[in-house]
Formats: C-alpha cells, structure tokens, sequence
C-alpha cells in the first residue's frame, strides 16, 4: 500500500464534501471519476463487492497509483496495519459521496418524495 | 553656396526615398510573413480535421461493434482509438477549443474501459453494457461534433482567402 493513497483519498473527501469536484459514472458497476481542471489528473474509486479500488491516471491515462483492498484483507489489517483499514473505510466513504453527486441521489429522492406526496 | 543647397537637398531627397524603400520592404516582408502564418495555421487545421474524422469513423465501428454484441473487436477497437485520440489531443489541442475537457473526460472513459474489458475479458454486467453503450455513443457524437468544428473553420479560412 503506497502512504499516500490514504492522504489522496481524504483530500477527495474534503474537496468533494466542499462540492468542488465534480464526479461522474466510469464504466464498471461501482465505478466512478472525476478530472482536476484541464483533465491534467483523473481519480477513479470504485466499491465492487469486497473489493474497494483507487487510482489516479495522469494526462496519458496512464496509472499513476492503484490501490486493491479487499474486505477480508482490512479486516485482517485492522491491527497489523490500521492504515490499511483506514484506506478501506475511506474509499467505501469517498464512493459513497461519489455516487450520491454523479447520481444526484439526493435531488432524485427529494423529487420522489414530492411526487409520491402528490399522489 | 547654391551648388553646395542643391547637394544638401538632392542627399535630404535620396534619404527620404531610400526609407520609404525599406518601410515598404518591411511592410512587404511582414504581409508574407503573416500570409505564411496564415497558410501553416490552414494546413494544421486541416491536418487536424482530417485526423478527427479518421477517428469518428473509428468510433462509428466501435459504437457498431457495442451494439451487435462483437466484445472482441470492440477491444481491439477500443485500444486503437484511445492511443490515436491521445496522439490527436497532443497533436491539435490548440484547434479544440473548449471541447478539449470533454474529450480528455472521454479519454478517461475510453481508459476505463479497456482496463475493464481486459480484466473482465469483455464479460460485462447488464448495466455495464448500457454504460458501455453510452460512452461509444457520446465519444462518437463528441468526434463527429469536433469533426464538424474543425471542417467548418478549414471552409471558412478557405473562403476568407
């Protein structure tokens, strides 16, 4: 696990929290992206079953920092190597935030509610 | 002291003509120059609108290869446009204009996939293939739309002389 995955990740948190990054749906289940300005940088987290995924692409798309934790992996860390836990619960927490922007989940369930409200 | 007045004016005379002609050589050269500039500025941006409808039609096939189900030359297909889409960009970003963010999110996509198709040996979830779908097709109306761009400014150059 390279160090500075956990610190990339919580950046993401924070900036996306602050509603400065813009996510949208990659191409696999569980997938999602956003793009620094001017696409110099592009992060991608993923939460596909028990395996929670992140990288960073440059400007060529090419990889630049993957992390793979699996549940059962974190788990195991959970003493041993609590950095990688914390990796875990931070992407699931980044995807989370990342699917509710890209999906705009909260606008859609505001708008449900109202709707089932007229019914 | 007359002959010396007509030698003073007569060499006043050869100088003012003589600065004329330069100013109008440097005017002269300028004109070509900028004419010059103008006519390499034509040729890449007709370079560029040949590039880019070389890769719409490449996102045609691909987008053809996604809807008949042919997950081994979309592949192929895939990897092809995303290294001659990274070429174009570096290529003839200064052409793109603000369609240059779409396409390098494009980029991102088109990355995406291939790394997924590769892992997955093109075996993909139902929503998967809807996604898939609607990343061809944006990729191929994006190409097709910077295409179009790109060919109406080469007409217009063509018409402004």
């Amino acid at each position: 696990m390279d160090e500075k995955s956990l610190g990339f990740v919580n950046q993401l948190i924070e900036k996306t929290e602050q509603g400065k990054l813009s996510w949208s749906t990659g191409f696999e289940d569980g997938q999602f992206k956003t793009l620094l300005p001017e696409g110099k940088l592009a992060f991608v987290v993923q939460v596909n079953g028990p395996t929670n995924r992140f990288m960073m692409l440059d400007d060529g798309q090419e990889v630049i920092l993957q992390e793979r934790v699996n549940l059962d992996e974190a788990n195991r860390a959970i003493t041993v190597n609590p950095k990688m836990y914390n990796l875990y619960q931070a992407i699931d927490r980044l995807n989370k935030l990342a699917r509710t922007q890209a999906l705009q989940v909260n606008e859609k369930l505001a708008k449900a509610e109202k709707l089932l409200a007229t019914i | 002291m007359v002959l010396h007045d007509w030698f003073d004016w007569s060499n006043a005379g050869v100088g003012v003509v003589g600065l004329a002609f330069t100013l109008w050589a440097v005017w002269q050269a300028t004109g070509a120059k900028v004419a010059a500039q103008r006519a390499e500025k034509s040729v890449r941006r007709h370079n560029a609108e040949v590039d880019f409808a070389s890769l719409a039609r490449m996102a045609k096939e691909l987008h053809g290869y996604v809807e008949g189900g042919k997950m081994p030359e979309a592949r192929l297909r895939t990897t092809d446009l995303r290294s001659d889409l990274t070429l174009a960009i570096r290529v003839h970003e200064a052409f793109l204009g603000n369609q240059s963010g779409q396409l390098k999110e494009r980029q991102v996509d088109l990355a995406l996939v291939t790394e997924g198709l590769n892992r997955t040996a093109g075996v993909m979830s139902q929503s998967e293939r809807v996604r898939l779908l609607g990343i061809t097709g944006a990729i191929l109306d994006l190409l097709a739309s910077q295409c179009g761009k790109l060919r109406s400014s080469v007409e217009k150059g063509a018409s402004n002389g």
